[in-house]
């Protein structure tokens, strides 16, 4: 089918072609004879050689055969069949124009024949390219990224072309992503080649196709570059190495720019696709804000509405300071101006995550400060805490952002003192294993209701909580973003003995372990 | 004392600079106030304070300058007030010479603890005192025969950690910076690297506290540095 597609001398199709024409001339010759033997009339002896020289042209490549035999047929009418016999004479009167009338015959439909097989060689072609620009649409609305899209493209350009292909994402001497389907190595090394990228980089900074196929061929490079580019950006170059210049036609071109626009469309639909994920990415993302802000506003507001109405109480009826009802409202001040500062901690804390990464910096910190820095705070606001703590023996460092983790610590605790209703100690333990450190906090309270345990940290219970029990979401939800941008995981389970524990792990990767 | 003792607050937010005054009004003290940076340097200058409390966040000059341009001339005791965070302020205050430093928000106990804990370093830096015996809830340090003990029990330090606990030890109650100590301890042109220190102080916290993770006796100031108990 793809003959012409193929390099233009191969020998076994030479030898074959040899052998057609050789058989179906001796064939024609010896039905020559036998017609002769037969009827003694020589009158369709040119029939049967012109039939010869049309079975030839179909049978064989190009016209050099069917030529070739028009010639041998005409020789051997006139060697054989006409008088003299077995002798060449081309000299009878009328015998010359006849024959050169038989050999320009023989000529044309050896011409047409060729034509016909070509433009049928054509059409399959066409088809062929069709059907793989068909199969490469069809595979590139099913790809899910850039990269996929690439690889997809790349395989397509490699088998419809039958040639090495380099294909990479931006500017060639900056490349984004480079892709190779090479057939050997040293196509690979032709791509990577400098001169072969500058021709490559030229053709994606002019936005037209250079290299050896193109006009401008005079370039010493082998490859030809093709911009992958639409109305107003070029997204990338894709390299095609043809194995001979003869290959390169029009057709081709065309073939070539229509399968690349293709992939700039693809490419273009999956980075609008891409664009719109991270505005709904961004939309989520305000979404827990104006949630989070929500829920803090509520839990500001009560503790401040609590200590605007006590101070005020306080200075309008100032004998009542010495009271045991001045006494209570004093301590409902405080109290309540810790849990303000506890929640603008927390608040800050979040500051502290990258809003673009959604990650922390991270620092080697030593964990038993971290955990001991924590429980002093915690002492500080509820000196009637009992925590105790259980680290191991050896140093452990873990990578975090001190601060924060720290913050984590105090929320559980915190969390614990106020939700689990009892005041057995709480305990705070650290343990490892290769790959994680764990931290857990533990208390022998109530342990939380089973309807809550599944989204307890996605601060969904903040909405439907009375004021009596304020701020059990903001705290736990903090945590949660806290922790998962330490690369880290966070929950929660009830103890089959009673109580809850929360755990949550850190990455140790990029530790190093300090000897004196 | 006969002479009662004079305290400059600087601090541009009524509120804290009145709350403030009242509590050390009430402890004793005399108190100056100033709102602005050019003020205090004034204040300073006329009043001579014997402690300033410092407020980083002055409207018109940074207060590390504050404290630059009064370590200039003189070392009256500086507590530096700040908010939650800013370590790296803090340590730089206390690189330049502050004394100590408070974190609002703040308890009015600690408050008068820090002030007296500087006030005394002041005094007894003043006097040239220096003692032989640290001793404070079970530790002991004997500084002239190299001893510390915890409960009575003699406790095997290295050579380093003996340095890095007598060091703060001398400074009980203040905190020292990772800097500090490391220049301390290896000279001033020592890598600023605190990982070794930080596995120094873990070894020293395995021998001398009960839990390290409960410590009573050296108190780690997350991104600062470290605070010895006071006697």
């Amino acid at each position: 089918m793809n003959r012409l597609e193929k390099s233009n001398f191969q020998p076994i199709v030479f030898i074959l072609d040899l052998l057609k024409t050789i058989a179906i001339f001796i064939i024609a010759t010896l039905l020559a004879f036998l017609l002769i033997k037969a009827s003694f009339i020589s009158d369709n002896i040119f029939g049967l050689y012109m039939l010869s020289v049309a079975l030839v042209s179909i049978l064989t490549q190009g016209y050099f055969w069917g030529i070739l035999s028009s010639i041998a047929g005409v020789v051997s009418i006139n060697y054989f069949f006409t008088y003299p016999y077995f002798a060449i004479n081309f000299t009878m009167a009328g015998y010359p124009i006849t024959f050169a009338i038989l050999l320009l015959m023989s000529i044309i439909s050896s011409a047409m024949t060729a034509k016909v097989k070509k433009e049928a060689q054509l059409s399959a072609l066409r088809e062929k390219r069709t059907d793989s620009i068909n199969n490469m649409i069809k595979h590139l609305l099913s790809a899910q990224s850039i990269d996929e899209i690439l690889n997809i493209g790349a395989d397509h350009f490699y088998s419809a072309n039958q040639s090495s292909v380099f294909l990479c994402l931006g500017d060639p001497i900056k490349p984004q992503k480079i892709i190779f389907r090479c057939k050997n190595e040293r196509d690979e090394g032709i791509f990577t080649s400098m001169l072969e990228r500058q021709i490559a980089h030229k053709a994606f900074n002019s936005n037209q196709a250079y290299g050896a196929a193109t006009e401008e061929g005079q370039h010493n490079c082998l490859g030809t570059y093709f911009p992958i580019m639409g109305n107003q950006v070029t997204y990338g170059v894709i390299g095609i190495l043809f194995p001979h210049s003869k290959w390169i036609t029009t057709e081709m071109l065309t073939f070539i720019s229509f399968m690349t626009s293709q992939l700039f469309l693809a490419i273009e639909r999956q980075n609008i696709l891409s664009e719109s994920q991270e505005i709904l990415l961004e939309k989520e993302k305000e979404k827990m804000r104006s949630n989070l802000l929500r829920a803090v506003s509520h839990d500001l507001r009560t503790p401040l509405t609590c200590i605007l109405g006590a101070s005020a109480t306080l200075q309008d009826n100032k004998d009542l300071i010495y009271s045991e009802n001045g006494d209570k409202l004093l301590n409902d001040i405080q109290s309540d101006a810790g849990w303000l500062i506890h929640m603008v901690e927390n608040l800050l804390s979040v500051t502290r995550i990258s809003d673009h990464t959604a990650k922390v910096k991270k620092q080697e910190e030593l964990v038993e400060e971290v955990v001991a820095e924590a429980i002093s705070r915690v002492y500080s606001r509820f000196p009637q805490a009992k925590i105790q703590v259980a680290v191991p023996e050896e140093l452990l460092i873990v990578p975090m952002d001190a601060t924060l983790i720290e913050q984590v610590l105090i929320n559980l605790l915190e969390n614990a003192i106020h939700h689990s209703g009892d005041t057995k100690p709480l305990l705070v333990s650290v343990s490892k294993d290769k790959k994680n450190a764990y931290f857990s906090v533990r208390d022998h309270g109530k342990g939380i209701p089973p309807e809550k345990l599944a989204n307890i940290f996605d601060g969904k219970s903040t909405q439907e909580i009375s004021d009596s029990s304020r701020g059990l979401g903001i705290g736990l939800t903090i945590c949660k973003s806290i922790i998962l941008a330490h690369d880290g995981e966070i929950n929660a389970q009830n103890n089959s003995e009673g109580g809850s524990t929360f755990t949550f792990s850190l990455p140790l990767k990029g530790v190093n372990q300090h000897d004196q | 004392m006969t002479n009662k003792i004079k305290i400059l607050i600087v601090e541009d937010e009524d509120a804290i600079s009145n709350f403030i005054a009242t509590t050390l009004k009430s402890n004793g003290y005399i108190t100056v106030l100033a709102k602005t940076a050019k003020e205090a340097l004034t204040m300073v200058s006329s009043h001579c304070p014997d402690l300033i409390l410092l407020d980083l966040g002055l409207p018109d000059i940074d207060g590390v300058e504050v404290l630059e341009t009064v370590r200039e001339w003189s070392s009256i005791p500086v507590i530096i007030v700040s908010a939650r965070g800013d370590e790296t302020e803090k340590v730089k205050a206390l690189d330049l010479g502050a004394d100590d430093y408070i974190t609002k928000p703040f308890g009015t106990s600690e408050l008068l603890a820090r002030i007296r804990t500087a006030l005394r370093h002041n005094l007894k830096r003043g006097a040239g005192v220096q003692e032989e015996v640290f001793s404070a809830k079970g530790l002991t340090i004997d500084f002239g025969k190299r001893l510390v003990t915890v409960d009575g029990n003699e406790v095997h330090l290295t050579q380093i950690e003996f340095k890095i606990v007598s060091l703060l030890a001398k400074s009980a109650g203040r905190v020292m910076t990772y800097d500090h100590i490391i220049t301390e301890l290896w000279g001033p042109y020592a890598v600023k690297d605190n990982q070794i220190l930080r596995v120094n102080m873990a070894n020293i916290r395995r021998k001398i506290e009960k839990n390290p993770a409960a410590p009573q006796y050296i108190f780690t100031e997350v991104g600062v540095g470290y605070r010895m108990i006071e006697e």
